[in-house]
């Protein structure tokens, strides 16, 4: 085939790897298995703590966050030049840029354009109350690059931010690989038997709603509330009585088999990966329509809740109790996570850039 | 289609002439054979267990192509392929992919007459797919050679942006009409439910 992309430039743009960074580390992955030589260019931090699940690809470590008193041009075009010395020695056929907020890349955005380089930038948090600055409005329109969304709504509101017609920004939906059933084990855990439990897994700030954490965890006492993640409301939340802090964990599988309930009372996302791994596990997921959205069939596969500590623990407890609508809502879930898997995700990406190279 | 062998292309290179170069390789449906340079006089031919099959003016860097390959030969003027990594010119440096059963032939897309902005896009080596760009109220036509289908069919359509055009298959003739600009790729057809080759009809008799 000819003019098709074989080497691919993954730009990471991000202080610290997340959600976002590991979906974008995952369909890396998935680009080397269908093919393509892929490098990985990021923060050494980041590129630290991605680790095992870089694979095969070519780490590039490259200092892309400028320091947080520049001025905003100042800031695009440092990550332009920390970009630029790497698009000669390893030229690269198309970029695959991350985007955790709408501008975070906009450096290397204007970089690859000036290169020549088609590039694909998938953009993974985008607030419907955002606006662009004068200066990223001006540095948005030296870019030429393809975009896509984590889910239809953020596309939509891509658009809407950037000033663009509809349907010109794409959609690629995360997906899960099949998961390995794990069985309950709390005494591994450290987590209490005979009493309800329910999970939130994330990032523990404000933005997930973890601070709602110790509110709830009283008001399904003697139940508790478990938090696996790590985040600025960490201190603060170890100290509430109905609340079990795990810090950050590898084995998720094992605590959504453990736990009657997974709990995302998010005010914004794009399309959480941790409804998946809930989805994925058999998890009943009590979530806020916000995180949510990615979903046409929210109300089929979750309980929708307000960020109330009360609402939710009065969907918790009625959760346990209506076991068999329960039981409809897991199987419904399990559905639409194994209806738009990791291979449809990684398709759907490659073939973008493939568009952005045509 | 998944990736099942594969030889990264090193510094060195050989040159193919016309005689047949023997590819002992695991079977695949589908080779990649590296070029360092442009070879626009020439045609790369791999000789396969269907037949042979060609590339005209093969272009710097990978070159793929379908069917079960045995050997490679060069028609026109001689030209290079860029040999193994680490393992010098003896070994070509190749890729081998392995193709799911699919109702139409990789090869049959890769063929594809596109009227209209788009082309066949895949990634590496990818299912490849005819994809369409279409401007609201604009219309494309996708032409896919002869093939005996067994049975009626109806198109299975991806929109990569926008929503679907309107599309109507003729043969292996696939025409699309845009009421919103959209991207589309053309990703199979379905045999219609009512064709005996689609029903479980026969075997309920």
């Amino acid at each position: 085939m000819r003019g098709q992309p074989e080497r691919i430039l993954v730009v990471i743009p991000s202080p610290v790897l997340g959600g976002a960074e590991a979906q974008t580390l995952q369909v890396s992955r998935g680009l080397m298995a269908m093919g393509a030589e892929v490098a990985v260019m990021a923060e050494p931090l980041v590129l630290a703590a991605a680790g095992a699940a870089l694979g095969a690809a070519r780490p590039l470590p490259a200092s892309l966050r400028a320091p947080d008193d520049l001025p905003t041009d100042a800031a695009i075009a440092w990550q332009g030049r920390a970009i630029q010395p790497w698009l000669g020695p390893w030229r690269p056929d198309a970029a695959l840029v991350c985007c955790p907020l709408p501008a975070e890349a906009f450096g290397a955005l204007t970089a690859l354009t000036a290169a020549g380089i088609p590039s694909l930038a998938v953009a993974h948090l985008v607030r419907v109350d955002w606006v662009l600055a004068p200066l990223q409005r001006a540095a948005l329109a030296q870019i030429r690059a393809d975009w896509a969304a984590v889910s239809e709504p953020s596309a939509r509101r891509l658009e809407a931010l950037f000033g663009w017609p509809s349907h010109r920004v794409a959609a690629i939906p995360n997906g899960m690989p099949a998961m390995m059933p794990a069985a309950p084990d709390r005494a591994r855990l450290g987590l209490p038997a005979g009493i309800p439990l329910l999970a939130q897994i994330g990032r523990l700030d404000v933005r997930k709603g973890a601070q709602l954490a110790p509110a709830i965890g009283a008001a399904i006492a003697p139940g508790r509330v478990v938090l696996a993640g790590d985040g600025p409301l960490r201190a603060h939340l170890e100290q509430a009585s109905d609340v079990s802090v795990l810090g950050q964990r590898e084995d998720i599988p094992a605590l959504l088999a453990s736990v009657d309930a997974f709990l995302l009372a998010s005010e914004h996302e794009g399309c959480p990966l941790s409804v998946l791994e809930a989805a994925r596990a058999g998890c009943p997921i009590l979530a806020t329509r916000q995180a949510l959205e990615a979903w046409p069939e929210a109300a089929e596969m979750a309980r929708i809740i307000l960020r109330d500590p009360d609402h939710i623990a009065a969907i918790f407890t009625d959760t346990l109790a209506d076991a068999p609508a329960t039981a409809r809502r897991v199987a419904r879930a399990r559905q639409v996570a194994q209806a738009w898997d990791e291979a449809a995700m990684i398709r759907r990406t490659a073939l973008l850039l493939a568009a952005a190279c045509a | 289609m998944r990736l099942i062998f594969q030889r990264r292309p090193g510094h060195s290179h050989l040159w193919l002439g016309e005689t047949p170069l023997p590819l002992d390789l695991p079977a695949g449906d589908l080779l990649g054979l590296h070029l360092p340079r442009l070879a626009a006089s020439s045609c790369l031919v791999v000789t396969t267990q269907g037949g042979a099959a060609r590339l005209e003016s093969p272009r710097a860097g990978w070159a793929v192509l379908p069917g079960r390959a045995l050997a490679v030969h060069a028609e026109g003027p001689p030209f290079r392929l860029s040999g193994g990594l680490g393992e010098g010119p003896a070994f070509p440096a190749c890729r081998v992919w392995e193709a799911a059963p699919e109702l139409i032939p990789e090869g049959h897309w890769r063929t594809a007459r596109i009227l209209g902005e788009g082309g066949v896009i895949a990634l590496a080596g990818g299912a490849a797919r005819p994809f369409l760009r279409l401007a609201a109220g604009g219309w494309g036509q996708i032409r896919l050679p002869a093939l005996a289908l067994p049975g009626g069919a109806i198109p299975c359509l991806t929109a990569l942006r926008g929503p679907l055009p309107l599309a109507e298959l003729s043969g292996l003739t696939l025409t699309l009409r845009a009421g919103a600009a959209c991207e589309v790729l053309w990703e199979g057809v379905q045999l219609r439910p009512n064709s005996l080759a689609n029903s479980l009809a026969p075997s309920l008799r």
